[in-house]
């Protein structure tokens, strides 16, 4: 990732400033933002250490583009964030591409491409874009950010006139590196971990002396190495611009396959608080080491739609996430425990209404629902959200927001940043934006 | 409690959209102006639209458009109502988005309807919106149909 974005940064500044100046037909348009949030949670923690309050929510993103001839326009934007354990303020290129226009129907993208997913994937980190400060997190998870934000690929889409209206599509492919330490990988961890000690653990104990010791488990005690990716995969949009004002009718479908691969290092323990070393007659068996591979297959649906009228906009989008997750484990010393095949569909949506009273004061009212598994609805995997939210703009430049959710379960709770949980919770969130 | 405060929003809301103001325009707020090089004697609204929203780029016969738009006004609000069915926040937050998600550029902006006139005047392609009353040489008049 980070060997793309010099690659590309270096070849658009070259691109941009030493090429003929005949293929110069515009200026370089530059445009920025600087956002910085405050989340404060009741209970839980919350995408941050939000239970204590927490500021390290914020945004930098700076965007160049050029229009080079009538057809070709190159586009680069680059982005530090922070949010809790992620982004730490590293700049990233966001996104960066070449747009070739064949005609006013057609065009195609090649570089670093933002991902159609959903109506409101694209602008998930332009905070002005939206009343609100979070979108819902029903449908836009922060886990899903690392793999959805953007693909190394391509895209192609139309905009196709239709009577009254038209239809736009756009078909991005491409993959992505992971952060190995980001949450969506992390959570992938502690799950497969969760299934991998107990299958252990149950292993050992019928097959060894060792199963007559109290309280023994086969603990993960290390992994001194992590790494991510994406395979490549596809996200579709059609969008209809119905001939009805203001009424836009939409639907996604993105498959995906994530991998993590991991070398773990596990220990048999015996729970006690400390953890006790195994006791005589059973002499401590050293740790093993042992590589996992992780694959994480996705197949999401979206369908969407938006009304605009007068001064207030209607919105809903409804999601079905068919997710599978295959572990396989080499060199583990109990055979049972060498393969693991877990899947469910989850379920995610939401119903939002915005009042736009004048440039200055805006409202926002929203009810999200997400169910990890649709099939089985328990208050630790699901999360049920109403958000109220108010934006004031300083100026056309110049926002401030402040919202309050009222929050029923832990679905979407990041489990690495919490050790107890509370089902009923309640989250302030507040932002500021500056864009220019 | 959670329930007193959604209510209360919920009237919020209701008392606002009263008090709603829908602004009405037509066509003859607004004059649609092309530099002298533009064949084309006139476009559907539809069409003018996309060329403001950066969906059409050229004019029929495959001259490039070069759209230029009023920072302000009420012949800018009149022009993006009756074209672009959007009112000026909204068509600000329409290429705002464009902007940072890397679909395109915004058209160039100016502060006054004398700057349109002298803009779409030197401009091959150009074109833009202002009040009948603005003296207009130099440039010709666009038929909406």
């Amino acid at each position: 990732m980070a060997k793309f974005g010099k690659c590309f940064a270096a070849f658009f500044l070259l691109s941009v400033f030493f090429l003929s100046p005949a293929f110069a037909s515009d200026d370089l348009v530059i445009h920025g933002l600087v956002s910085q949030g405050y989340l404060k949670s009741s209970e839980n923690n919350y995408m941050t250490l939000s239970e204590g309050g927490s500021t390290e929510y914020s945004e930098f993103v700076i965007n160049f583009q050029k229009q080079m001839d009538d057809k070709l326009r190159l586009g680069l934007q680059l982005m530090s964030r922070d949010l809790g354990k992620e982004g730490n303020n590293e700049i990233k290129v966001d996104w960066g591409y070449g747009d070739y226009k064949f005609n006013d129907r057609w065009g195609l993208r090649l570089g670093r491409v933002k991902v159609p997913f959903g109506f409101y994937n694209k602008g998930r980190d332009i905070d002005m874009l939206r009343t609100t400060v979070l979108l819902p997190a029903t449908i836009y998870m922060e886990d899903y950010r690392q793999f959805l934000t953007a693909f190394n690929g391509g895209s192609v889409y139309a905009n196709l006139p239709a009577g009254k209206g038209d239809f736009e599509f756009e078909f991005a492919y491409g993959g992505s590196d992971l952060d190995p330490d980001s949450g969506i990988v992390k959570d992938i961890l502690l799950r497969f971990n969760n299934a991998y000690e107990t299958k252990m653990t149950a292993g050992l104990q019928a097959s060894s002396a060792l199963a007559k010791a109290k309280n023994l488990r086969f603990s993960h005690v290390g992994d001194p190495e992590r790494g991510g990716s994406t395979d490549n995969g596809y996200s579709a949009k059609i969008l209809w611009n119905t001939p009805v004002e203001g009424l836009k009718i939409g639907g996604t479908r993105t498959d995906l396959d994530l991998h993590v691969d991991e070398t773990l290092v596990y220990q048999p323990i015996i729970v006690t608080n400390p953890p006790a070393p195994l006791p005589t007659p059973f002499p401590a068996t050293p740790g093993f080491q042992t590589r996992v591979d992780l694959n994480y297959k996705f197949l999401i649906d979206i369908g969407s739609l938006e009304y605009t009228i007068n001064k207030f906009t209607f919105s809903g989008e409804l999601m079905a996430a068919h997710g599978q997750q295959n572990f396989s484990v080499s060199e583990t010393p109990i055979a049972s425990a060498s393969a693991i095949s877990t899947a469910q569909t989850s379920q995610g949506s939401y119903l939002q209404c915005v009042y736009r009273h004048n440039d200055r004061h805006e409202w926002s009212l929203y009810r999200g629902e997400f169910f990890f598994d649709r099939n089985n609805k328990v208050w630790n995997t699901w999360q049920k959200d109403t958000c109220a939210s108010f934006r004031y703009n300083v100026n056309p430049n110049w926002s401030i927001k402040i919202e309050h959710h009222w929050i029923d379960g832990i679905g979407l709770v990041q489990k690495n940043l919490n050790t107890d949980f509370d089902r009923k919770w309640n989250l302030i969130a507040i932002k500021t934006t500056y864009n220019f | 409690m959670k329930k007193t405060i959604l209510a209360v929003f919920c009237v919020v809301i209701f008392i606002m959209s009263i008090f709603t103001c829908v602004a009405h325009a037509d066509g003859e707020q607004v004059l649609v102006i092309v530099n002298n090089s533009v064949s084309q004697a006139d476009i559907s609204a539809k069409d003018l639209g996309n060329l403001f929203l950066g969906k059409k780029n050229s004019w029929d016969g495959g001259q490039k458009a070069v759209p230029v738009t009023l920072e302000s006004g009420a012949a800018h609000e009149a022009f993006l109502k009756l074209y672009v069915k959007k009112n000026g926040s909204q068509f600000s937050t329409f290429w705002k988005q464009a902007v940072f998600t890397g679909q395109g550029i915004p058209p160039k902006s100016v502060s006054s309807e004398d700057e349109v006139v002298k803009f779409v005047a030197a401009n091959p392609g150009a074109v833009g919106y202002i009040s009948p009353a603005t003296a207009h040489d130099g440039v010709k008049i666009l038929a909406v149909k």
